[in-house]
């Protein structure tokens, strides 16, 4: 999150003999604070892209990070994330939010209950966390992932945090089992994001694991961290301290991991806090992109064989437009400019623009912020939350991100800060925030946030997670006219297929979607895929399961999720 | 024969005769010596016999058990004016409240000081001038901060340069040192809102010179449709100078145009074809436009001549990479990962070393590392702090 980097390239700087010129090299004096440039909230509009429903949703929840003890530690800076899974398999999203946690009055870390809210199906979200049986506070959590670790066809969950992780089993009934100890996942260390995909492809989900840095409330006995100039103190920045290796477990499918990172040979240089797992390279093989803090971002490629290869930076994914380090937070992947390639998205810090890397095939990507558009808006603000969606259902993937600074005083521009949409029309984005309702137009301390279908009207709606205040619930108010929906069921694989890609064969734009996991920051979005369609278009999906052939489905049902099952389409011609 | 002894009368008045010429002899040599009158003396004698004044003066300090702010600083003056430095600046620094002296004659030394390049002693006598005047005065705050400036203790200069917008609220001045140290700090945000204030306060005719530094943070801070108002203000139609036509070429490619930005840049290197900048900028701008070649060739000059960029590193390597030249690709981005690393665990240490003030372990560590970064400027900084 904090990387402190100087600009790259300085924009050419003329000086006259009015005053004297600085030395850029020399210590500064403190810098005075600045708010956000957003105006206050204002009333909501009929043209609204988002309507906040949050009360009406019957959701109350916030993730807490313990500011109150005053610790100042970067534990507090991470925040949480918001899952979206049909845990009770009744087809309507459920949502879950981890709690984060505090510290005891000796400065020991303690954990919070996450929180599960069943949907009703009628806007409405009930409280079921303690039916089922997922009031645990015994980790300072961070990060989820919904994945079918015993391949039953319910969600399980994995849940991060400070001092490892914890997997819950779905019971089916209703319930969760906290199986950490009989998988093997009882780790150690700082946990932030998860993914969850085939590595090996034999039919299991593996589980990769980011984790940030070797932290721990002793290491900052004594540290002062702010500006000492103001005797202001605020968190200590994530460079002070050695990065945590990422870890990597493979699915015996016997319902036990084991820990397979070494054989992947993962980088122990990565203080990582976003990852996604998809066939980035489009080879067949699941691949891993991870987000690292204060350092360049990793791209895992994923073969027959172990180690995984390390290729981010010989392919365009390791940082800014010069290939520097950036704090990286939240991952997404999704084709912005219509050309069937995956593209990549990155939110960062401060004083970084947020990278869009487009793919440009055979597993290599370019920079491409600029000339997409994106260049400057979220400059002064620090990403977290974000993920590709068509938001507007015109058939263009728009961009969501959610900003919040890390530290409570000494940022550039205040701790709570606004969201962002941009809009995609063609390739090029621009920031719509203003029509995206009022949630867009206030500030935020945000996190994590999940992108799906909350209703089932074909329509991306998000749930945001805060630091300290209550998470949001927005309702997309432009659903598509017309939209199919997809859910897919492997057979022949791990089940959720991810890594397939979906394309729309519509005859014009034929959007292409892909089956990821992980994504977003700390966050699980809604697995299904929606296609806005045109009022004449036949709802006609060609699907690629990973690393196996390609399927057409041609009798899909429009307004409505189709369960989409490996072997039932018609074989696809081409590639 | 008659005895010649004296009486025991006169014995007595030759005794007390011995006593008291002992006495006047003793009080010739230890008499305590009139300061004030040595001083004078001193000063009397400066420009007749400097020898004779320095001792005067030293005796005037002695005599006032070495705290005589007027004397010392006479002293500091004549030493200065011999050309002996360490001396001026050591008789000074022992003077135990600069600022009971007399401003004038503090400016003075100060003057001598800044035109010897001695800006220690420089910013020590303004310091003082500054100190004891009874109302705070903008000609000498305003040339201590420029000194301040110099010496690079920008959290002086800032300090100072707040005090002078208080003083003066009308002067743009201090707007701007803020503006400079709050840019060169990379805190874009309150620098665009200083330059701007001293853009207010700065009459429309000299106005240029300010407005392209503002447009360059606002670039810097990727403020693009602020950049473009404040730069359409700078074109009035006459051919522009050289730095700005740069801001316009990254402006326009910071706008999703780089069909214009490199006309720009092409005609910027046709006329000033040496600069280095302005190449790094087309190599980009030809790379957004898929030019690889272009923009390897242009690339591959940048690299010859700033070896230590990342950056143009970097580029070069994605731009040999669309050429399909994988050999070359692999060596640049090699090349840009050692030195972004490097650069990485530059940063990492200077979070280190603003923790641990007194570890000069850390600070000569930051100085090799930036030696191979080839930042000589930051790498002397920590050198210089070193010892």
């Amino acid at each position: 999150m904090l990387l402190g980097c100087r600009p790259a390239t300085q924009a050419p700087n003329a000086v006259d003999g009015s005053a004297p010129a600085v030395d850029a090299s020399r210590s500064p004096p403190p810098a005075p604070q600045e708010a956000a440039s957003r105006s206050p909230p204002r009333p909501p509009r009929p043209e609204d892209w988002f309507e906040d429903v949050t009360e009406q949703s019957g959701i109350n929840f916030q993730y807490r990070n313990g500011r109150e003890a005053e610790r100042y530690t970067l534990l507090e800076t991470v925040g949480g994330g918001v899952g979206m899974l049909d845990y009770d398999q009744d087809g309507d999203l459920d949502l879950f939010f981890t709690g984060g946690g505090g510290f005891d009055s000796a400065g020991k870390v303690s954990g919070r209950s996450c929180g599960l809210f069943r949907n009703d199906g009628n806007g409405r979200f009930a409280d079921v966390t303690a039916q089922a049986g997922l009031e645990d506070s015994s980790l300072y959590t961070h990060g989820c992932v919904a994945f079918d670790e015993n391949q039953d066809g319910y969600p399980d969950l994995l849940v991060t945090g400070y001092g490892g992780c914890r997997l819950y089993r779905n019971t089916r009934e209703g319930r969760f089992a906290d199986v950490t100890d009989q998988a093997g996942l009882r780790i150690e260390g700082w946990c932030t994001a998860a993914a969850a995909a085939d590595v090996d492809r034999d039919g299991w989900p593996d589980l990769y694991i980011a984790r940030y840095v070797q932290w721990t409330p002793e290491d900052d006995a004594g540290r002062f961290c702010g500006d000492r100039d103001r005797n202001v103190r605020d968190v200590c920045p994530p460079q002070l301290y050695p990065p945590a290796q990422d870890l990597l477990f493979r699915n015996l499918g016997n319902g036990r991991f084991r820990n397979v990172t070494a054989d992947a040979g993962l980088s122990d240089q990565g203080r990582a806090l976003g990852v996604l797992a998809a066939d980035v390279n489009q080879d067949d093989w699941i691949d891993f992109y991870v987000a690292n803090d204060a350092g360049v971002n990793h791209l895992y490629l994923g073969g027959p064989e172990f180690p995984l290869r390390e290729s981010g930076l010989a392919a365009g994914v390791a940082g800014s437009e010069h290939g520097l380090a950036e704090g990286s937070m939240g991952v997404d992947l999704g084709d912005y400019n219509g050309d069937g390639v995956p593209d990549l998205w990155v939110t960062n810090f401060e004083l970084e623009d947020n990278s869009l890397y487009e793919g440009v095939g055979e597993g290599l990507f370019q920079h491409a912020t600029i000339r997409a558009g994106l260049a400057g808006s979220c400059f002064r603000y620090v990403g977290f939350g974000t993920g590709f969606a068509d938001f507007d259902s015109d058939g263009w993937l728009d961009l969501l991100v959610i900003n919040g600074n890390v530290f409570y005083h000494v940022g550039q521009a205040g701790f709570e800060q606004p969201a962002f949409v941009y809009r995609n029309v063609g390739g090029r984005f621009t920031d719509v925030s203003e029509q995206a309702g009022p949630y867009f137009s206030s500030r935020h301390a945000g996190r994590g946030a999940a992108l799906g279908d909350l209703d089932n009207d074909g329509a991306v709606d998000l749930v945001v997670s805060h630091l300290n205040a209550p998470a949001a619930v927005l309702r997309n108010r432009r659903p598509p006219g017309r939209w199919v929906g997809l859910r897919l069921q492997a057979t022949r694989g791990e089940r959720e297929a991810i890594g397939a890609r979906l394309v729309l064969l519509d005859g014009v734009q034929e959007p292409t979607r892909w089956v990821t996991s992980g994504g977003g920051y700390l966050s699980q979005f809604d697995r299904r895929i929606t296609f806005p369609l045109s009022e004449d278009a036949d709802a006609r999906v060609r699907v690629e399961w990973p690393g196996r052939s390609a399927e057409v489905f041609d009798d899909l049902a429009p307004r409505r999720m189709n369960l989409v099952v490996e072997g039932e389409g018609r074989p696809a011609d081409g590639p | 024969m008659q005895s010649q002894r004296a009486t025991a009368p006169q014995r007595r008045i030759i005794v007390l005769a011995i006593v008291l010429g002992a006495a006047v002899l003793a009080g010739v040599f230890f008499w305590p010596e009139d300061p004030q009158t040595l001083m004078e003396r001193g000063l009397a004698q400066q420009n007749v016999d400097p020898a004779q004044a320095e001792e005067l003066l030293a005796r005037s300090i002695l005599a006032a058990d070495g705290d005589f702010p007027e004397a010392q600083l006479a002293l500091s003056r004549l030493l200065a004016d011999q050309g002996r430095w360490e001396e001026a600046s050591t008789v000074f620094g022992r003077i135990e409240n600069p600022s009971r002296c007399e401003a004038a004659k503090l400016i003075r030394l100060a003057d001598s000081a800044e035109q010897a390049g001695r800006l220690p002693l420089a910013e020590a006598a303004l310091s003082a001038a500054q100190d004891g005047a009874a109302t705070a005065d903008a000609a000498v705050l305003r040339r201590l901060i420029e000194v301040r400036l110099q010496r690079g203790r920008l959290d002086l200069a800032f300090e100072n340069s707040v005090a002078l917008s208080r003083i003066d609220p009308r002067d743009p001045f201090p707007w701007i040192v803020q503006g400079r140290i709050h840019r060169a700090a990379k805190r874009v945000y309150p620098a665009i809102e200083a330059y701007r204030r001293a853009l207010e306060l700065t009459p429309e005719n000299r106005r240029q010179g300010l407005r392209s530094e503002l447009v360059g943070v606002l670039l810097e801070s990727r403020n693009i449709g602020q950049a473009r108002e404040e730069f359409d203000k700078l074109s009035t139609g006459a051919p522009l100078p050289a730095t700005l036509r740069l801001q316009q070429a990254h402006l326009l490619r910071l706008e999703s145009r780089p069909e214009e930005a490199l006309r720009i840049v092409d005609e910027l290197l046709k006329d000033e074809g040496d600069s280095t900048p302005a190449l790094m900028l087309r190599g980009e701008i030809k790379f957004d436009l898929e030019d690889y070649r272009g923009a390897a060739d242009d690339l591959e000059e940048v690299v010859r001549r700033l070896p230590s960029s990342k950056e143009a590193h970097y580029k070069l390597g994605m731009a040999h990479r669309a050429l399909d030249n994988r050999q070359k690709a692999e060596t640049h981005l090699q090349k840009s990962r050692t030195l972004g690393e490097l650069s990485t665990t530059a940063l990492a240490l200077e979070q280190q070393a603003a923790l641990e003030p007194e570890n000069h372990a850390i600070r000569a560590r930051l100085a090799e590392l930036y030696d191979q970064l080839g930042d000589a400027q930051r790498a002397n900084f920590w050198r210089s702090r070193v010892d």
